[in-house]
């Protein structure tokens, strides 16, 4: 064992030597493989991912578009189900109203219609009952007196609707 | 005549103590694995393996000493007698301490290997593995003499005596840093059987700087040496390798308290096994460099003296 | 009684290792006409290290593909991507990234300059010696290291990368020298831990080798083979937490 600076020189020089050889022609193309195929599996686990959370984005996406059009099916038919119910309620309201304006009008046609055939009537009894006491009388009374009598026996006929004046005489 | 008559005497009492070591390592072994046997005997198949992978490592030490007497037996002249005197028994004294290190380690896997017998294979491994490390140490030791005894001559004598010496003490110092870090290793292996992955390496990471320490004293043996032969290199050498190796116990120690205690952190928390090894390597660098220091102070100097 | 062969043994280590510390430095082959500069067997092995890798790195991404068309390629790109798995947790994943290259070559060129020594015949045939139990490599690596790190700090933050020296500001005079002194004192550990112990393991290999050529080197030599690579690794586990500590803002 001894010392020489003779080789300490040749080692530095042989070391530096070795390592910048072997760093090109050994580490460096390794090294770069190496990373290159570690930086490759990054990625391809990076976009594996990226494409995972891709899927599942458009899943969600896909349904939420799916709840979306059921929630507006949804609301259309029960708008419908609202606005056929309105319509419904309408047209009956209406039907009811028309149906009580008919009856209300044909109630007071036949009101109209029996007074003016109980007056027709009363008139009608009223000459018959002058004609009848004419000729019973033999003489005809005459029109002023006929008509202040009859309208007093017709006075003490029962109001509308009873026993025809007629049969009385 | 009396080189060798000396030689002759440390030899055996060399052999005496490694072959003591080794015994009294082994007897920790067994024991252990009889406990181990017991309290679990569907499993004692797999702790007699363990058990006798551990024999085998602890008789080789003692085989090494008695590999260092023989090759030293035919190189004893009156010039140096004292050196392979001293060397013979620096040999056994850390052929010793890696008995008992390794001795710890494996009574630890043998607990391991009852307390979770599923994990058995692993706590082996792991012992294994330790027992390799504290098993070099020794081996380092006979390096060195190897080494010494090739040129050891009367000039320099005191260096190769102090060097062996020296080579011994780190080889110790290294040796119970790492049973201790080890059979902690081996104690996470049970305690949190899924951290006994992390423990090991961390472990092995551990030991490997405990393991320098000893390596460093050993460069810097090899180093001297050759610079030994003038009485300057001779006395200053001595001087730096005992500088050393203190050095080297005490960075081992410490590495031996922060190995341990990042075991236990290691399975206290299997899930900061990773953090606690940047903390517990960062650590041992910083105890490690202080060995370094001396090292390369002795370095300069003995250049200087050169 | 004293086998022969043992004791050739011994002579030969002792002429060889014993002295060539202090005699003789290794085979030089030629001096270069400028700088002074020697070429020895370290050098040599050096550029033999340097053009296997480069020759293996050249051979392997010539046919890079984004997908991977041969097995160097796929080993390539193990081990590249190994290395900045392993650092990130420890230095931070863009660090991790920008510092791979110059740790990934400190780790492989002190790696293997670590195992050229535990080839046969290393530090004997002219030609092939570990480059890492020479001092003086180490030294230039830690040089090297040391420059990075200063450079990588004052790049990414300035002149506040020398605030940590002066920080608070009130112990500047104490922490300024410590702090500089610090700064020194890294190259120089890094470099005498790595040196102490590829020197020292392949002394004990070549010293058990010379002894008995059977079994007892082979725990040393298993040994070594752990010892180079965590030493190679601990180099760079420095080197990675020095510039990480460069970069770091101060909290």
């Amino acid at each position: 064992m001894e010392f020489s600076t003779n080789e300490l020189i040749w080692a530095i020089i042989n070391f530096v030597v070795f390592f910048v050889l072997l760093r090109l022609f050994l580490y460096r193309p390794v090294l770069k493989i190496l990373d290159g195929r570690r930086e490759e599996i990054r990625d391809n686990l990076a976009k594996a991912e990226q494409a995972r959370t891709m899927a599942e984005k458009a899943l969600a996406e896909h349904e939420r578009q799916l709840a979306k059009a059921r929630d507006e099916a949804q609301a259309v038919i029960s708008r419908a189900q609202a606005t056929a119910e309105k319509t419904k309620d309408e047209i009956l309201s209406q039907a009811q109203r028309q149906a009580q304006d008919a009856i209300e009008r044909a109630q007071r046609a036949i009101a109209s219609e029996k007074e003016r055939a109980v007056t027709e009537l009363r008139r009608e009894v009223a000459d018959l009952a002058v004609m009848a006491a004419g000729k019973v009388l033999g003489r005809s009374l005459d029109v002023e007196d006929h008509r202040e009598f009859v309208d007093e026996m017709v006075r003490k006929l029962p109001p509308a609707g009873g026993v025809p004046a007629g049969k009385t005489g | 005549m009396t080189a060798m008559v000396v030689f002759a005497g440390a030899a055996v009492l060399a052999m005496a103590l490694a072959a003591f070591g080794s015994a009294y390592s082994q007897g920790r072994t067994g024991k252990a694995a009889m406990d181990a046997t017991w309290k679990k005997p569907e499993v004692a198949g797999k702790i007699r393996t363990t058990m006798m992978l551990a024999l085998v490592f602890m008789e080789a030490l003692t085989l090494f000493v008695f590999a260092i007497v023989f090759v030293l037996a035919g190189r004893v002249t009156p010039e140096i007698g004292t050196f392979t005197a001293v060397a013979v028994v620096a040999m056994a004294l850390s052929a010793t301490g890696s008995a008992l290190a390794q001795a710890r380690t494996a009574t630890a896997a043998l607990e391991a290997s009852w307390r979770e017998p599923e994990e058995s294979g692993d706590s082996r491994t792991s012992m294994m593995l330790g027992l390799v490390f504290m098993e070099a140490l020794t081996l380092f030791v006979f390096a060195i003499i190897f080494v010494l005894a090739g040129n050891m001559d009367s000039s320099r004598i005191l260096f190769g005596s102090t060097a062996v010496a020296a080579m011994a003490l780190a080889a110790i110092g290294s040796a119970t840093s790492q049973g201790r870090t080890a059979s902690m290793a081996m104690e996470a292996t049970w305690k949190q059987p899924e951290a006994a992955g992390n423990a090991r390496t961390s472990m092995m990471l551990a030991l490997v700087f405990m393991e320098a320490l000893t390596l460093f004293v050993f460069a810097i043996v090899f180093v001297l040496s050759g610079r030994a032969a003038t009485p300057e290199g001779n006395l200053f050498g001595a001087a730096a390798v005992v500088a050393m190796a203190l050095a080297a116990v005490g960075s081992a120690v410490s590495q031996g308290k922060t190995g341990a205690a990042a075991m236990e952190a290691t399975w206290r928390q299997p899930e900061a096994a990773g953090d606690v090894r940047t903390s517990m390597m960062l650590s041992l660098v910083f105890m490690e460099a202080l060995t370094l220091f001396v090292f390369a102070i002795v370095f300069v100097l003995s250049g200087m003296m050169g | 009684m004293f086998p022969a062969a043992v004791s050739a043994g011994m002579a030969a280590i002792a002429s060889e290792v014993g002295e060539e510390a202090a005699s003789h430095g290794p085979h030089v082959f030629f001096r270069l006409p400028f700088l002074g500069l020697e070429v020895t067997s370290i050098e040599t092995t050096m550029w033999g290290i340097m053009l296997i890798v480069l020759v293996a790195a050249w051979l392997g991404t010539r046919t890079l593909g984004r997908v991977p068309r041969s097995r160097g390629q796929a080993l390539l790109e193990v081990a590249v991507d190994g290395l900045r798995a392993f650092f990130a947790p420890i230095i931070g994943e863009e660090n991790a990234r920008a510092f791979l290259p110059f740790l990934g070559s400190l780790f492989i060129f002190i790696l293997l300059s670590n195992y050229s020594g535990l080839l046969p015949g290393a530090g004997h045939l002219p030609g092939l010696a570990a480059p890492t139990s020479n001092w003086g490599v180490t030294a230039g690596l830690a040089a090297v290291v040391f420059v990075a790190v200063q450079y990588v700090g004052v790049k990414k933050r300035g002149l506040a990368y020398f605030k940590h020296m002066v920080n608070p500001w009130y112990l500047a005079p104490l922490l300024l020298p410590l702090g500089v002194v610090e700064e020194f004192v890294r190259p120089f550990a890094l470099s005498l831990r790595l040196v102490a112990n590829i020197f020292g393991g392949e002394t004990v290999v070549l010293a058990l080798l010379a002894a008995t050529p059977w079994f007892l080197p082979i725990v040393p030599l298993g040994l070594e083979l752990i010892f180079g690579f965590i030493q190679a690794f601990i180099f760079t586990f420095l080197t990675a937490i020095y510039l990480a500590t460069a970069v770091a803002e101060e909290h």
